[in-house]
């Protein structure tokens, strides 16, 4: 009998199942930035480059906003707003790699100075865009003072080299726009077909899809679907479209100005082949891209990417050719030291900012391959739950992008690719956490440990009562600790990978 | 039986104030939430924080994985700030009258 007890026992062990967790890194807390693909490129950075301290994710965030440019806007009143909010893991690892990155000692937006706690993220972030606003004139004066040290005159023809690459910014044709739109529709519609090409094939693809949506000019009778329900809703009504119009008419009919700055990023500087879809329905505030402002906004872009990217580092200068902006904007900066704008301290530190020697891009320390892939059915779900396993237990954190439907959920649900068809959700959540653990519930049934950035939150706790639903219990736990969530919890695998639609690792 | 209660909740509650929360050089004595999972600082049981505590706000998903807290503070008329300790860092919603209390404390599904 006791034999058969042992047996029994054995037979219900997966013996290869065992439990891996990583070292426990700071839970970080993004309040309201909309920073959590930086979180969670920073939290696996920590892990797997094995840093002793943490990369500033909000340094990674605005580098990866710069990069893609959406950094900055104007609003319909005509303020100046610096924004971060949204973006992708894999993008956030590119621009790091290209540009370095900061300790979070040194890039610290919110205590720099440690003066003024009353700054959050995104106070300091307005902040900016309000200096930016307030100082153009008095910027003209400065910018011939004979103040300027050695070092911002080195920082301004780094600039200056920046601004001569973006010398055709605003020469774009609205073609362009439309196939950049497209471009994206198109490669988050066919997720799946795309996920396995390289970022060059990827292109063409794309390219490709885009042409056979035209047949001598006229959309075909299949794109027509396509432009109605797919490719962005407030684009074109039905109407519009079974008048069988031109490329040229959707082309002027799609040209909204809060895509520009994407267009000329895309097409104009010599980004990293990877394609990145995001929603453009975040970006709807900016003016008519052919106006000067619009230009001079992108060049700004450009000056304050350099600047919060340069982690002390001097790129090769080339011929400078829009000194004038460079020393504005350094202007702006030193004013806001005068006029002792704490919160805006951390930008003047950016000037010089000391990076520590295992950050250093020049010294090759990040290397990787974002290997971001998209799991949309079962099969797929299963192996990816299968490398994010032999990850995480080779000592690596993953990052997922998932939608966060179970969160709010009372009940386990499947949000497959963020679909609003999720009963009784009726939100995206999209979102990106690092998974740092994974192990056997008692039952047998694998469960990942979510680091997320809500600081000491665990979701799950949120609802009334501060209870977990019934029907979660035995899928999610919170870890706590002294009587309060530590920010990570363990989810059921397969709750996990049902609202899961890509993962990220480092190679 | 009520005392080892009482005496656990007290362990808790000094072991979570043991942990040293810091804005700045400023350094905040926190507490775990009377019947939440919430951290917060008040100087009198009628603080603006406890109050909100009292009246959480129903939150939605976010948008780019905001904390859902954030927009809450500023609904109920405070002011968010970052503490750091060793295990991280805590988004805590600071009121007029000084009490303070972490994002989660404001919030329901």
């Amino acid at each position: 009998m006791g034999l058969v007890v042992i047996l029994s026992m054995l037979f219900s062990l997966n013996v290869e199942a065992k439990t891996c967790r990583l070292p426990d890194k700071p839970v970080q807390d993004q309040d309201g930035l909309g920073s959590c693909y930086a979180n969670t490129a920073s939290l696996m950075m920590e892990h797997n480059l094995k840093l002793t301290s943490t990369p500033s994710y909000f340094q990674m965030s605005l580098n990866a906003s710069a990069h893609r440019g959406t950094f900055m806007y104007t609003d319909d009143e005509g303020s100046t707003d610096i924004f971060n909010s949204g973006g992708w893991v894999c993008d956030t690892f590119d621009s790091a790699k290209r540009d370095g990155f900061c300790d979070a000692q040194t890039f610290k937006l919110d205590a720099v100075g440690k003066m003024d706690p009353q700054h959050s993220q995104e106070n300091f972030l307005k902040a900016l865009g309000t200096l930016i606003d307030e100082n153009r004139a008095e910027l003209k004066v400065l910018s011939n003072s004979k103040q300027f040290s050695v070092e911002r005159q080195q920082i301004e023809r780094r600039l200056a080299g920046i601004f001569q690459q973006r010398a055709q910014i605003c020469q774009v044709t609205q073609e362009e726009l439309m196939q950049k739109r497209f471009f994206d529709r198109l490669n988050e519609k066919w997720t799946d077909r795309l996920a396995n090409m390289k970022p060059g094939e990827k292109r063409t693809a794309l390219a490709r899809m885009y042409e056979r949506t035209f047949k001598n000019g006229l959309p075909t009778p299949e794109a027509k679907n396509f432009l109605l329900n797919d490719f962005f809703p407030r684009s074109f009504d039905a109407e519009f479209i079974n008048s069988n119009p031109t490329k040229d008419q959707l082309a002027q009919r799609s040209m909204h100005p809060e895509k520009m700055f994407e267009v000329w990023w895309w097409n104009r500087l010599k980004l990293p082949g990877s394609f990145s879809p995001y929603d453009f329905e975040s970006y709807e505030y900016l003016k008519d891209f052919r106006s000067q402002n619009v230009c001079r906004e992108n060049e700004t872009i450009a000056a304050v990417k350099s600047l919060v990217s340069s982690c002390g580092q001097i790129p090769p200068t080339l011929e400078p050719r829009h000194e004038q902006m460079a020393r504005e904007l350094l202007a702006a900066i030193q004013l806001a030291s005068q006029k002792g704008e704490s919160g805006l301290r951390g930008l003047v530190n950016l000037i010089s900012p000391s990076c520590g020697a295992e950050m250093s891009v020049r010294k090759g320390k990040l290397s990787h391959e974002c290997d971001e892939q998209s799991i949309k059915d079962d099969i797929s779900a299963l192996a990816a739950a299968k490398t994010i396993e032999d990850e995480i237990c080779g000592g690596r954190s993953v990052g997922i992008s998932l939608c966060t439907g179970f969160f709010i959920s009372t009940t386990p649900v499947d949000s497959g690719y963020c679909s609003q068809d999720v009963p009784g959700i009726e939100q995206h959540g999209r979102h990106a956490v690092a998974l740092v653990g994974v192990k056997n519930n008692a039952i047998g049934e694998r469960e990942f440990l979510i680091q997320n950035s809500w600081g000491r939150t665990c979701p799950f706790l949120q609802h009334k009562g501060g209870v977990i639903p019934d029907a979660l219990k035995g899928l999610v736990q919170c870890e706590m600790a002294n009587g309060v969530p530590t920010g990570r919890f363990w989810v059921n695998e397969k709750l996990m990978m049902n609202n899961t639609y890509a993962f990220q690792v480092m190679k | 039986m009520k005392r080892m209660l009482l005496l656990i909740l007290l362990l808790i509650n000094q072991s979570f104030a043991a942990e040293v929360w810091k804005i700045g050089e400023q350094e905040l004595k926190l507490v775990k939430c009377p019947e939440k999972f919430c951290m917060y600082l008040c100087a009198d049981k009628d603080c603006r924080a406890l109050k909100a505590m009292k009246n959480p706000v129903k939150a939605t998903l976010t948008e780019d994985g905001r904390n859902p807290g954030s927009e809450v503070c500023k609904k109920q008329g405070g002011e968010v700030s970052i503490a750091e300790s060793k295990s991280g860092q805590l988004a805590l919603c600071r009121f007029s009258d000084g009490s303070q209390i972490s994002l989660d404390g404001l919030w329901v599904w």
